[in-house]
């Protein structure tokens, strides 16, 4: 499965001198002229770009009709985002159905403990687990036209009907309510209540938000589009340029 | 434990005779999915990349044919050669 495949160029370069560190200057110069890969960018400051779409993806591999967000691809860009000193912030966007529980806290977790720059931007959708991802940002945007399904955790599939499997689902809600409640303006009984009201799906308990909603109710921050995100996400760099700058010059 | 507002088994039941053969590859340190087609050739499906100005560059934008030559010598190697956005073919 996890065949070793190189670029041709790559390839070709490597053999006969693996060990050469003059060549790893050539090829950035490579990257530069060929792919236009620059790191620096006009504004001074450089960016990356999350995206999560689709469903997230956990322990089992989902088949291929579905479009997927991988913990595996996640983790580690966030990792190596968390680490690149010539990245300055993340833009996190939000297009998602929702997932697996512990691989959507997992990387909401990550992101909530960067220590750089992040803010979220929710388009079309970010439903179910994606709620505590779109709040793990040190800031967020939904756009007015997009939605946030919140419901509780369902029961699928052969359940065994013991008070402790209710028990066991209550306490793998209350971990996705803990989350939200802390990285959000909304308290958990109010998040609970959007949860399990009644009348608004059409077969289901729980609560569809659109844009201005989340915002009046605490989940998300401000209601705008790509523009403001970005705007946020210098400001936010800008700040901690200064920061940084006025503690050095004492 | 799912928690999504798609139902479990819209998730998992799909046609099978629709599987096409995916393989994840490294271009140039960046992630990409490629869909596999006829005559060894791949077609970019995806890419994975949280670096914006890697979506910018044409060879690895999704629609972009890929051709493998498989080279005995470098076994197991697979190398590449983008076929519809000028790079040169890369010969022994």
């Amino acid at each position: 499965m996890n065949q070793k495949i190189l670029f041709a160029k790559q390839t070709e370069n490597q053999t006969g001198n693996s060990n050469n560190a003059g060549q790893t200057s050539t090829e950035k110069m490579d990257n530069i002229k060929e792919m236009g890969t620059v790191e620096v960018q006009e504004k001074g400051r450089s960016i990356h770009c999350l995206t999560i779409i689709g469903q997230i993806e956990g322990h089992m591999v989902l088949p291929p009709q579905n479009k997927t967000t991988k913990y595996e691809h996640v983790l580690p860009q966030l990792v190596a985002i968390e680490d690149d000193k010539k990245i300055d912030g993340l833009l996190l966007i939000l297009n998602t159905v929702g997932g697996d529980v512990e691989a959507g806290l997992a990387i909401a977790e990550m992101i909530s403990s960067m220590s750089k720059p992040t803010v979220s931007l929710v388009l079309g959708g970010g439903h179910s687990i994606g709620v505590p991802m779109a709040v793990s940002t040190n800031y967020s945007f939904i756009a007015p036209s997009a939605t946030m399904t919140i419901h509780p955790l369902r029961l699928s599939g052969m359940i065994i009907g013991v008070p402790q499997t209710f028990e066991y689902f209550d306490r793998m809600q209350e971990r996705v309510v803990e989350f939200v409640a802390k990285n959000s303006k909304i308290s958990k009984d109010n998040f609970r209540k959007l949860m399990l009201k009644t009348g608004e799906l059409a077969n289901d308990v729980g609560t569809v938000l659109f844009g201005q909603e989340a915002v009046e109710h605490g989940i998300i921050d401000e209601v705008g589009g790509l523009a403001s995100a970005l705007k946020k996400l210098d400001s936010l760099i800008e700040q901690i340029k200064k920061d940084k700058d006025g503690g050095q010059e004492k | 434990m799912i928690y999504s507002i798609v139902p479990c088994d819209q998730l998992i039941n799909y046609p099978q005779d629709s599987n096409q053969e995916r393989i994840e590859v490294d271009i140039n340190g960046e992630n990409v999915v490629l869909l596999k087609g006829e005559n060894n050739t791949y077609t970019i499906e995806r890419l994975i990349s949280t670096n914006p100005r890697a979506y910018l560059n044409p060879e690895l934008m999704p629609g972009t044919m890929i051709m493998t030559i498989i080279s005995k010598k470098d076994s197991p190697c697979v190398k590449w050669e983008i076929i519809n956005n000028g790079l040169e073919l890369m010969r022994e």
